[in-house]
C-alpha cells in the first residue's frame, strides 16, 4: 500500500476522535480537579439560587448570601488566592500560566451565569492590586481573615475605581487626564482621610476588603491615584443605594460612600501616587476574564440553543445547522483570542482590550442570534437566553465600554507609535 | 396611490391622522409615562389595567380600527401605526395592548370583508391576539356553533383580555372566532414571563372541546386570505411600535449624551457616541419610511417592514445603552427597558428569518418580486 493510502485510512478510521494536540482551552493541568469540581458546584447548586435571584429583586439579596456561603464552601472563595497569604492559589502558577489559571473557572461560571462569574470574579478583582503590587503585608493581613473565615460567615473583597462623574474616565488614559474626580485622600498623621463616593461597585455592599482608589492631589488628578484597603469597620464608611440592574442580579452593584475616613499608612496598597499605573495593570489582567465571563454567557446561551433544537426535531435542518455554525464559529475565534490575551504575561493592554470587546460583542451576537432563532419562545424566562442576553449586556459596559476599550487598545499606537501588529 | 404609483394627498386622512397622533402624544406623556413601571413587571395588577382601560376608552385610543358601524372609529392601520408608535415612545408594552386590541379587530374585520358577514358591536371589552403566533386550532360543527380544539402559544393581551380572537381551521376552510376568556374547556398552559413588552401580558393556552358562539366561518382561500393578511398588517404595526420605542431610546440617549461629561466634555463631542447616535438617526429614519411605506401600500412589504423595524430597533437600543454606560444598565435610567422590549418585539410573530423566507416562498415561482 502506498503511503498516501495508508495516511488516508489512518486518517478517515479516526475521524471523530479528534484531540487537540495541544489543548489551549484547558486550566493548567494541577487545577484540573478543582475546575471539575467548581463545574459541578456552578450547575447543580449555584444554578438555583442564580435564576432565583434573577426572579425576584426583593429578595435576591438573600439569594446573594447563600450563594457566596455555597461559594465558599466549595473552596471557590480561596481558590485563587497565592498560599502565601493563606489561600489555595500560586503565585508562581499565575507566573507561568498567566491568566488561563482562572480563566476557565471564570468561563464555567459565566456559563451558567454570567451574574455569578462577576460575584466570584469581583471578589478577585479586588485582591489583583494587592497581588500586582506585590504587597505581601498587607495580602497576609488582610486576606488571611478572608481565607480563614467559615462558610457560613464568607468574607470578599471588591474593587472601587468607578465614581458618579468619572465612569470611563477611569478606563483609559486619555479620559484619565481629563477626569473630573470626586474621592480624594488627604494624607494626615498616621494615614489618610478619604472623602468621596464610588459607584456600580461589584460586591461592595457585601466585601469585607476594598480596594479604593483616590487621588491625594486635586492639581495631579489621576497621576496622585493612590490605592487604599478599605474595611467597612472603619468610621465613616457606609454603603449608599444598591442598584437594580437590567441583569446580572447574582452580583450586586452598590454605591460606596467615605466621609472623613480615616485609613491607617498600612492600609496603602503599593505606593504613593502608583494608582493609576496599578489600576492599568490590574484592568490589563482582568479584561481577558471579563471576556471569559461574556464567552461563558455565550456558551451557555449555545447550550440552550442546541437543547432547543434537538427538542424542536431540527438537527438537520440546513437553515438551522447553518446559523448554528456561524455562531459556534465566531464564539470559537472570539475564545482563540481571549485565550491569546490571558496567556500573556505580564498583560498586554491591546490585547487584553481586544479580547474584551471582540468577546462581549461576540457574546451579545449570539445571544440575540439565539433568541431571535427560538422564536417568540426565545424571549420567556424558562428558555433561560433572555436571562443570558441581560446579563451578558454588561460585559459590553463594565471594566471600559468597548468604545474605551477600543480607544485603550490604540493608545500604545497612537501615543507611542508601537506598531499595532505586534 | 394612483396609476403612476404616486402617492395622492388626501388632506383629510392627514388631518384626521394628525390629530390622533396628537391625542396620542398627550395620552403617552400623561396617563402612559406614570405607569410604566408598574406595568413592566411579570405580576398582573388587575386594578392597573382596569385604569388604563377606562383612559385608553376616554381618550378615544380604543377600537380604532373597528368600522363605525361596529362602534369603533373606522381608522385604517396606516393611520394607527403613528399612534401606536407614540404610546411606544414611553411604553412598547402599553403599545403593545393596543395592538392586541387593534390587530384583533382587524382579523374581524378582514374576515368580514371576506365572509359577506357583518361584525357585531365587540363593546369597549380589551380584545387578546392569538392569531399572528404559532396556533394548530381546529375547529368542528356542534349544533349551531363550532367547538375548538387544539393549541395557540402566545395569545398577547391574555390575562387581562375579555376575549381572544383566534384562527381554527375547518373541514370547509377555517373561521375567525371570539373567544370569551372564561370559556369552558379553555385551558391555561402557562403565562409567560418574558424579557420584556411586560405590560402586555401573553399566554399559552390548551383548546379542549372550547364552544365557539361569536366567528366568522370562511372558505379555504379567503381563509388563507383573511390569516395572511391579518397576520401581515399586524406585523407592520408591530414595526410602528418598534420605530417608536426606539425613537424613545434615541431620545433618552440623545439628552443623555449632551448632559455627561467624560473626558473633559460632554460625550455628545466624543465621535464614537456622536458615530452611534448618527447611525441610530440612519437607521431610524429608514425604518420609519418603510414602516409609513408598507402600512399605505399593503403586500409583502409589511412583512419586511416589520424585520428591518424590530432589527435596527434592537441595535439602536443597544447602543443607546452603551451611550449611557453603567447607567444605561440601571433600570432607572429606563433605556434598559426600551433594549428588552426592542428585544420582545424582534421576536413577536416567530423568527425575523423565517418570516422573511415565507416572503420569497410566495414569489418562488410566480408573481413579482416584492
Amino acid at each position: 500500500m502506498i503511503i498516501a493510502e495508508q495516511v488516508a485510512g489512518w486518517l478517515s478510521d479516526r475521524s471523530g476522535t479528534h484531540r487537540g494536540v495541544i489543548d489551549i482551552f484547558a486550566p493548567p493541568p494541577a487545577l484540573n480537579e478543582r475546575f471539575e469540581k467548581m463545574r459541578a458546584w456552578a450547575e447543580n447548586e449555584a444554578r438555583p439560587l442564580v435564576e432565583a435571584a434573577d426572579a425576584d429583586v426583593h429578595t435576591c439579596h438573600e439569594k446573594k448570601i447563600e450563594l457566596l456561603r455555597s461559594a465558599a464552601r466549595a473552596g471557590l472563595l480561596t481558590g485563587m488566592i497565592p498560599g502565601l497569604f493563606g489561600g489555595k492559589g500560586s503565585i508562581s502558577d499565575f507566573g507561568r500560566f498567566g491568566g488561563t489559571t482562572f480563566l476557565p473557572f471564570v468561563e464555567a461560571l459565566g456559563a451558567v451565569s454570567p451574574g455569578l462569574s462577576t460575584l466570584v470574579g469581583a471578589h478577585y478583582l479586588g485582591i489583583l492590586p494587592i497581588l500586582l503590587a506585590m504587597d505581601v503585608p498587607n495580602g497576609r493581613r488582610l486576606l488571611k481573615p478572608i481565607c480563614t473565615a467559615s462558610p457560613d460567615d464568607p468574607k470578599i473583597c471588591a474593587f472601587a475605581i468607578t465614581e458618579p462623574g468619572a465612569g470611563s474616565d477611569a478606563e483609559d488614559d486619555e479620559g484619565g487626564e481629563k477626569a473630573k474626580l470626586g474621592t480624594f485622600a488627604k494624607k494626615v498623621k498616621g494615614g489618610y482621610v478619604l472623602n468621596g463616593r464610588k459607584c456600580f461597585i461589584s460586591g461592595g455592599n457585601l466585601a469585607s476588603v476594598i480596594t479604593v482608589f483616590a487621588a491625594l492631589d486635586p492639581k495631579l488628578g489621576i497621576h496622585s491615584w493612590t490605592c487604599f484597603a478599605v474595611t467597612p469597620d472603619m468610621q465613616g464608611f457606609s454603603v449608599g443605594r444598591v442598584e437594580d440592574k437590567m441583569g446580572q442580579r447574582a452580583s450586586p452593584a452598590a454605591e460606596l460612600v467615605f466621609e472623613d475616613v480615616f485609613v491607617p499608612e498600612k492600609n496603602r496598597v503599593g505606593r504613593e501616587n502608583d494608582g493609576w499605573r496599578l489600576n492599568g495593570l490590574t484592568l490589563d489582567t482582568s479584561r481577558p476574564a471579563v471576556a471569559g465571563i461574556a464567552l461563558g454567557g455565550a456558551r451557555g446561551v449555545l447550550r440552550e440553543l442546541i437543547a432547543w433544537i434537538e427538542e424542536a426535531g431540527l438537527r438537520q435542518d440546513r437553515y438551522m445547522q447553518a446559523e448554528l455554525a456561524e455562531l459556534i464559529g465566531r464564539y470559537e475565534a472570539a475564545r482563540a483570542l481571549t485565550w491569546r490575551a490571558s496567556g500573556t504575561f505580564p498583560p498586554r493592554r491591546d490585547l487584553s482590550a481586544y479580547a474584551k470587546f471582540i468577546a462581549s460583542d461576540t457574546a451579545m451576537h449570539v445571544a440575540s442570534r439565539a433568541m431571535d432563532l427560538l422564536g417568540e419562545e426565545g424571549g420567556l424566562r424558562r428558555r433561560r437566553i433572555e436571562r443570558l442576553y441581560r446579563d451578558i449586556k454588561l460585559t459590553q459596559i463594565y471594566e471600559g465600554t468597548n468604545q474605551i476599550n477600543r480607544l485603550a487598545a490604540m493608545e500604545a499606537f497612537a501615543v507611542h507609535g508601537v506598531s499595532p501588529l505586534n | 396611490m394612483n396609476e403612476t404609483g404616486m402617492q395622492v394627498v388626501d388632506e383629510e386622512l392627514v388631518a384626521m391622522r394628525a390629530a390622533f397622533v396628537d391625542t396620542a402624544t398627550r395620552f403617552a406623556g400623561r396617563d402612559v409615562a406614570s405607569r410604566v413601571g408598574t406595568l413592566d413587571t411579570v405580576t398582573l395588577v388587575a386594578e392597573e389595567y382596569a385604569t388604563l382601560r377606562g383612559a385608553l376608552v376616554e381618550a378615544g385610543l380604543l377600537g380604532m380600527l373597528a368600522p363605525e358601524s361596529a362602534g369603533g372609529m373606522g381608522m385604517d392601520p396606516g393611520s394607527v401605526g403613528p399612534v401606536l408608535s407614540r404610546i411606544a415612545e414611553h411604553c412598547a408594552g402599553t403599545a403593545m395592548l393596543m395592538w392586541a386590541h387593534e390587530s384583533a379587530l382587524l382579523a374581524l374585520a378582514n374576515a368580514a370583508a371576506h365572509g359577506d358577514a357583518t361584525l357585531d358591536d365587540v363593546g369597549e371589552d380589551l380584545l387578546g391576539n392569538g392569531l399572528v403566533s404559532d396556533h394548530s386550532l381546529r375547529a368542528m360543527r356542534r349544533g349551531e356553533g363550532w367547538q375548538v380544539n387544539g393549541t395557540a402559544s402566545f395569545v398577547w393581551g391574555a390575562g387581562v383580555a375579555g376575549h381572544a380572537v383566534v384562527a381554527a381551521e375547518t373541514d370547509e376552510g377555517g373561521l375567525i372566532a371570539l373567544v370569551p376568556a372564561g370559556s369552558g374547556g379553555l385551558r391555561l398552559r402557562e403565562q409567560h414571563v418574558r424579557i420584556g413588552l411586560r405590560a402586555c401580558p401573553s399566554a399559552s393556552f390548551i383548546f379542549d372541546g372550547v364552544k365557539v358562539e361569536q366567528s366568522i366561518a370562511l372558505s379555504s382561500a379567503d381563509f388563507a386570505a383573511t390569516v395572511s393578511e391579518s397576520r401581515d398588517q399586524s406585523l407592520a404595526l408591530v414595526g410602528s411600535i418598534a420605530c417608536g420605542n426606539a425613537r424613545g431610546a434615541l431620545r433618552r440617549a440623545v439628552g443623555y449624551a449632551r448632559e455627561r461629561y467624560q473626558g473633559g466634555d460632554v460625550i455628545i463631542e466624543h465621535a464614537l457616541v456622536r458615530g452611534m447616535l448618527g447611525k441610530s438617526f440612519a437607521d431610524l429614519r429608514a425604518a420609519e419610511a418603510l414602516v409609513d411605506a408598507a402600512l399605505a401600500r399593503g403586500g409583502d412589504d409589511l412583512v419586511l417592514a416589520k424585520v428591518v423595524a424590530t432589527r435596527h430597533g434592537e441595535q439602536l437600543c443597544l447602543d443607546a445603552v452603551q451611550v449611557f454606560g453603567g447607567n444605561g444598565y440601571m433600570r432607572d435610567y429606563g433605556v434598559e427597558k426600551h433594549l428588552r422590549d426592542a428585544k420582545m418585539l424582534s421576536l413577536v410573530g416567530g423568527n425575523n428569518d423565517r418570516l422573511l423566507q415565507a416572503v420569497v416562498d410566495a414569489h418562488k415561482h410566480e408573481g413579482d418580486w416584492p
